[in-house]
């Protein structure tokens, strides 16, 4: 048990995990009564929903080069990230922004920033509503810096593709990065109710260490959820935004409150 | 760009190139993914030369400027784009078209790489039954890139600053089951080929299709545009072209067998290779072929101060004097293939597989 600066008490770890037994159908009937009992619980992500909409717009009518993510050409993918958010249909590298005139280089800039940091305060409001905690400013730029840290990279060099070469690396490589998701599905969770980066991140990595199978599909439903959301055409940036986010953020809270019971009416 | 101007002709009006014997001035053989087979250019003070990659050199001393690894393989071309500070760099792969910084993006210290080379991805196509098609060659005027899709068999305009299309033409099913040659552009005109026989002609501010021609022939080549019309290389014969309309102005009938050469126009000639045995100098006006020469093998030759410069099936290079169709050097570098080369300043420059290289006359 960890005592939270912000006010609210959080149980984690895999003693939580023993007293509540929990799967990932229980996860998300928690989540889906959260949402029932406080439908404002999605009216941040569904702000932000247009907003995406209204970037892949913009991307779309600017004269800055604007791409297609590779994943709407895909049979299957999974759009998931650590921070909840949905999967906008245009994206725009960073090749895209370098040696723009300035007028243009700003107005990208700002828009990219703007619809980032729009996603981030969405989670952490939904995550800290969930929860009920009193987390204040220092809890939402951290928050938010970790947001950033873990999207900056792969806004500079595009999304991360895997090809398999073999199967034994491909094994490899799909176990590690499914620890690496799984460990740090809970973080923005704990990172919205106030506690440090550092203990957050150790907090989280317990609490998965617990429900790993649990969490993992936590993953594939909410990355495969925002991709077929997303491709839905024109609607899709909002859609997954304004549907798999919020639920996202919500389930982080869920696991993160460590009070999952097979009765979701609780 | 890739035959030096829009339309084609592969002539080099203002510079002059070597006339003798060659030696190699330079070579730039440490860029280790580097694998070039397309000509490269010279531009803004850079030799970019792309081939797995996008290299730009100094053409003074052939060191490295910048260098990105990637799937770039065609000749690059040159476009202003009026919201960058720097030009765009169109070039292709095997699948897809792309817009590069032609100043190299941001330089990442220690690693020798460069971050945000790539300004854009342009139409994408699908490899064929036979795999990934020729890279098609873009070309650049009037402020707008041209560049044949594979695959789907239409030519596009593209914005340089963004890659958007902003237009597409293709030619009718029935005609043709072949992408576009390389097109030529002048005076507003687009002209475009397509096996087996396809010649047409669009505006180059619409797309909208002009005239369309179709040549009993087996082949045609990329078209080059002139004054005089539009010149095109079919199996047998090169032919001069109405541009108002596409009716035939001459053919010369060459008894050739060619597949894969373009022909060069400079100064009111015709430098065309047969395929077979022999270069070929034909009057631009008349069609009357003015010398022959002994030349075995494939083409793109380019010209330059009254010298043609050709590449034999991308082995070697022959000078051949353009009035008399005497030969005046020859020269095979250690590796091959060798691109068609492009003339600045009394120096060859040209991709030669792992290598970029200069040659200039033996002292």
């Amino acid at each position: 048990m960890n005592g939270d600066p912000g006010g609210v008490t959080i149980v984690s770890g895999e003693s939580s995990d023993a007293q509540h037994p929990t799967t990932v159908v229980s996860v998300l009937r928690a989540a889906l009564g959260e949402v029932s009992r406080d439908p404002a619980l999605v009216g941040p992500f569904v702000v932000v929903g247009v907003l995406v909409s209204l970037a892949d717009w913009l991307r779309r009518w600017d004269p800055i080069p604007a791409g297609t993510p590779g994943w709407r050409a895909d049979t299957a993918s999974l759009q998931y990230s650590i921070f909840p958010q949905g999967v906008a249909r245009t994206d725009r590298y960073v090749g895209a922004l370098v040696d723009l005139e300035l007028a243009y280089f700003l107005g990208a800039v700002t828009l990219e920033l703007m619809v980032t940091l729009a996603i981030g305060v969405a989670g952490w409001l939904t995550i800290r509503r969930t929860l009920d905690a009193d987390a204040g400013v220092g809890s939402l730029g951290r928050y938010l810096g970790v947001f950033a840290a873990l999207t900056l990279p792969s806004a500079l060099v595009g999304q991360v593709e895997f090809t398999p070469g073999s199967l034994p690396l491909t094994l490899l490589v799909f176990v590690v990065a499914a620890l690496v998701l799984v460990s740090l599905f809970p973080l923005p969770g704990y990172l919205a109710a106030g506690h440090d980066i550092v203990t957050a991140l150790r907090e989280s990595i317990t609490t998965a260490s617990g429900k790993r199978t649990q969490l993992f599909g936590l993953v594939l439903v909410f990355g495969l959820g925002a991709w077929g959301l997303a491709l839905v055409p024109v609607a899709g940036g909002f859609l997954s935004t304004a549907i798999s986010a919020p639920f996202q953020a919500v389930t982080v809270a869920v696991v993160v409150r460590g009070d999952v019971t097979e009765n979701p009416g609780r | 760009m890739n035959r030096y101007d829009a339309a084609g002709t592969a002539h080099h009006p203002s510079t002059t190139g070597p006339r003798g014997e060659l030696t190699v001035a330079w070579k730039h053989d440490s860029t280790d993914w580097f694998r070039g087979t397309t000509t490269p250019i010279s531009v803004d003070g850079r030799l970019y030369a792309a081939g797995n990659g996008l290299l730009a050199l100094d053409p003074e001393s052939g060191e490295r400027l910048f260098g990105a690894p990637g799937p770039y393989q065609s000749s690059p071309a040159r476009a202003s784009a009026s919201i960058y500070e720097t030009a765009t760099l169109a070039v292709s792969a095997p699948t897809s078209v792309f817009g590069l910084n032609g100043g190299g993006g941001i330089d990442v210290p220690l690693v020798e790489e460069c971050l945000g080379v790539e300004r854009w991805t342009g139409p994408t196509w699908e490899p064929g039954f036979f795999g990934p098609p020729e890279p098609p060659t873009p070309v650049v005027a009037d402020g707008r890139i041209y560049i044949a899709v594979p695959g789907t068999e239409s030519l596009v305009a593209l914005d340089p600053g963004s890659g958007s299309v902003d237009w597409r033409v293709a030619f009718d099913t029935e005609e043709s089951s072949s992408s576009f040659q390389r097109p030529a552009i002048r005076d507003g005109q687009v002209f475009a080929t397509a096996w087996p026989g396809q010649v047409a002609a669009y505006r180059a501010e619409t797309g909208e299709r002009e005239w369309s021609r179709e040549i009993d022939e087996q082949m045609v080549s990329s078209p080059v545009a002139t004054g005089a019309g539009v010149v095109v290389q079919t199996r047998e014969d090169v032919r001069l072209l109405d541009a108002a309309d596409g009716s035939p102005v001459w053919t010369a009938d060459l008894d050739a067998n060619v597949t894969d050469s373009v022909p060069a126009v400079a100064e009111g000639t015709v430098f065309a290779v047969d395929e077979r045995e022999s270069m070929h100098a034909v009057d631009l006006t008349s069609g009357e072929v003015l010398w022959t020469t002994p030349f075995v093998g494939k083409s793109a030759p380019v010209v330059a101060d009254g010298v043609v410069y050709a590449v034999r099936s991308g082995f070697e290079l022959v000078g051949i004097d353009a009035t008399s169709g005497e030969r005046l050097f020859t020269f095979r570098p250690a590796q091959v293939p060798l691109s068609a080369p492009i003339v600045g300043d009394g120096v060859l420059y040209a991709a030669n597989r792992k290598r970029v290289i200069a040659l200039e006359a033996v002292a």
